[in-house]
């Protein structure tokens, strides 16, 4: 088994073993399963308002668990000093980086995967047909979650972890904002000082609303193949980007 | 006998922000011999962690080189030959002491064949084998730190580095961790450490590094180290019972004066005048502790004028 895999297992075990994960875990699975219960009342169109309240959970979970996830991550092992006898051993920091982030990754993925079963069973309960289009945001919010912890292992290979958080909080709203917004406020008297500096700030940081697909499914909509295909691999680039960020500014780093 | 472990003109500056800059280390040169154990001494603060860290590549020196047997430290080739104890040993608490000590054989590039075996081997040198479903944040102390010697041990390397294996420790668990050294010798590891237990080190190591404020004041064996002294002991008998200025110990029928080296002509001289009998002469012997504040000190000293 390679050095990333190892550190990724371990990375696994000690968060599942933790037990905060599989608790907030199991509080959002609660609160995703607990609407079903409303529907006693007989609320027409309960099933979109689940779908979108659903959803929405699913994302906030993924972007908070990224921001507090991705921005301890290293921290913690530099303040317990658990990575310094695993740094000893002839494996890259590079390596150690990948690690953590694919455990991380699975990590999140696993969460998203017990959320997103969660929502198609309230679904169910509701008496939806079960969609599996609800599944697409599902798995778009991993990519945004693993862009958004990219950036955030980047940011505390040289900040505090509550600085990593506040920046990956920033990224994640102003480049969230949709693109609508800013051709908007672009072409509603902003000055070119003003443009260029969005235009510049928008240029250097991922656009999150780029992942965002879940108005569209809720209202039952299609999202062309192309489009997803685009959507992901736009995700990938900028999480291999981070991670390369982090590489570097990790190697500089003494420990 | 090649070295296992080679540093040269190693210098490491610390850039700070709000403080000024911290020099660790200057032209630090060092050679650790395979098969030795070297003992690395110093105050707080003398710049023993950081040569460490450097062999390790934990750190990045801002000048010279440390090659650990001919591989420049820091690359994963050179830390196929070692196996490491950090100074605060903290390993994932909720992990088992088998299955941490299998994570770490894995990234050491244990074959899988031999993992089980290599972990038992392990844990039966520091006498752990019966702890292995154990999770380490029910060890003790003690227990960790001898957990943290196998883990070290695990790849079976050449070279073990440890900082300051025993501190914090109490003197039982200190004696078995001094014991495991002891041992592991016998099998011609190479072993660099770094302690504040003087008595340890003037028992264990081969060979001695006096660190002060980042330079190396003295490097040699024991002997060296020891017999570098600055004083030298007269011994004789009959004469003055009195000699101003120095004090005389009564041993036996022996008198004896310990007093600078280049003042020891001028008493013998006297001595003899007075009609005693010269016994003997010779360098005043010293526990590595007197020759370490001695050292230090006069270090100091220096620095200060």
């Amino acid at each position: 088994m390679s050095p990333v895999l190892v550190l990724a297992r371990l990375y696994i075990t000690e968060s599942m073993r933790r037990q905060l994960h599989l608790i907030t875990l199991f509080l959002a699975v609660l609160m995703l399963v607990l609407p079903t219960l409303f529907n006693a009342f007989g609320m027409t169109g309960f099933d979109r308002v689940t779908k979108d309240v659903g959803l929405t959970l699913l994302s906030l979970y993924a972007v908070g668990m990224a921001l507090f996830l991705g921005s301890t991550a290293l921290p913690g092992d530099l303040e317990h000093r658990t990575l310094h006898p695993l740094l000893a051993r002839p494996i890259s920091r590079m390596q150690y980086l990948l690690g953590k982030f694919l455990g991380y990754l699975v990590v999140m993925g696993l969460s998203m995967a017990v959320l997103g079963l969660a929502l198609l069973t309230a679904l169910a309960v509701l008496g939806t047909r079960a969609d599996p289009a609800v599944l697409i945001p599902v798995a778009l919010s991993v990519l945004e979650a693993g862009v958004l912890g990219a950036f955030c292992l980047f940011a505390s290979t040289f900040c505090s972890p509550a600085l990593a958080g506040v920046l990956g909080c920033f990224l994640y709203i102003v480049g969230g904002i949709p693109q609508t917004f800013i051709t908007f406020f672009l072409s509603s008297g902003s000055t070119q000082v003003q443009g260029a500096v969005v235009r510049a700030i928008r240029l250097f940081m991922p656009h999150f609303d780029v992942l965002h697909l879940k108005d569209p499914i809720v209202h039952g909509e299609a999202v062309p193949e192309a489009y997803l295909l685009a959507a992901v691999a736009y995700g990938l680039v900028w999480m291999l980007l981070f991670l390369l960020l982090a590489d570097w500014s990790f190697e500089r780093r003494d420990l | 006998m090649s070295n296992a472990i080679e540093t040269r003109h190693l210098r490491k500056l610390y850039r700070r922000r709000r403080e000024p800059d911290l020099l660790a280390l200057e032209d630090l040169d060092l050679h650790v011999r395979e098969g030795d154990i070297f003992g690395f001494i110093g105050p707080n603060g003398a710049g023993k962690s950081t040569t460490i860290k450097i062999l390790i590549g934990l750190v990045r020196p801002t000048a010279g080189e440390a090659l650990l047997f001919g591989e420049p430290c820091g690359t994963p080739a050179s830390r196929r030959h070692l196996g490491y104890l950090p100074e605060t040993a903290v390993y994932h608490e909720f992990m088992a002491v088998g299955e941490l000590l299998d994570v770490h054989a894995r990234l050491a590039g244990v074959a899988p064949a031999q993992r089980k075996t290599r972990c038992q081997e392990a844990l039966e040198i520091v006498h752990l084998e019966d702890r292995a479903q154990t999770l380490l944040r029910e060890l003790s102390k003690g227990m960790r730190q001898r957990f943290g010697i196998a883990q070290a041990l695990i790849a079976r390397p050449p070279l073990l580095v440890l900082d300051e294996p025993t501190s914090g420790l109490d003197p039982l668990a200190q004696l078995d961790v001094k014991n495991i050294i002891l041992r592991l010798k016998g099998q011609g590891i190479t072993i660099f450490f770094s302690s504040h237990q003087l008595t340890d080190v003037e028992l264990i190591c081969d060979q001695i590094g006096i660190l002060h404020r980042g330079r190396m004041l003295r490097c040699g064996n024991l002997r060296e180290l020891l017999e570098d002294s600055a004083e030298v002991e007269v011994r004789f008998r009959g004469g003055p019972a009195q000699l101003p200025g120095r004090e005389v110990l009564e041993q036996g029928a022996d008198r004896v004066v310990r007093l600078p080296r280049e003042e020891s002509d001028a008493l013998v001289d006297h001595l003899r005048e007075a009609g005693a009998h010269l016994v003997g002469l010779q360098v005043a012997r010293r526990s590595l502790e007197q020759a370490f504040f001695e050292i230090t000190r006069t270090s100091g000293e220096v620095e200060e004028r």
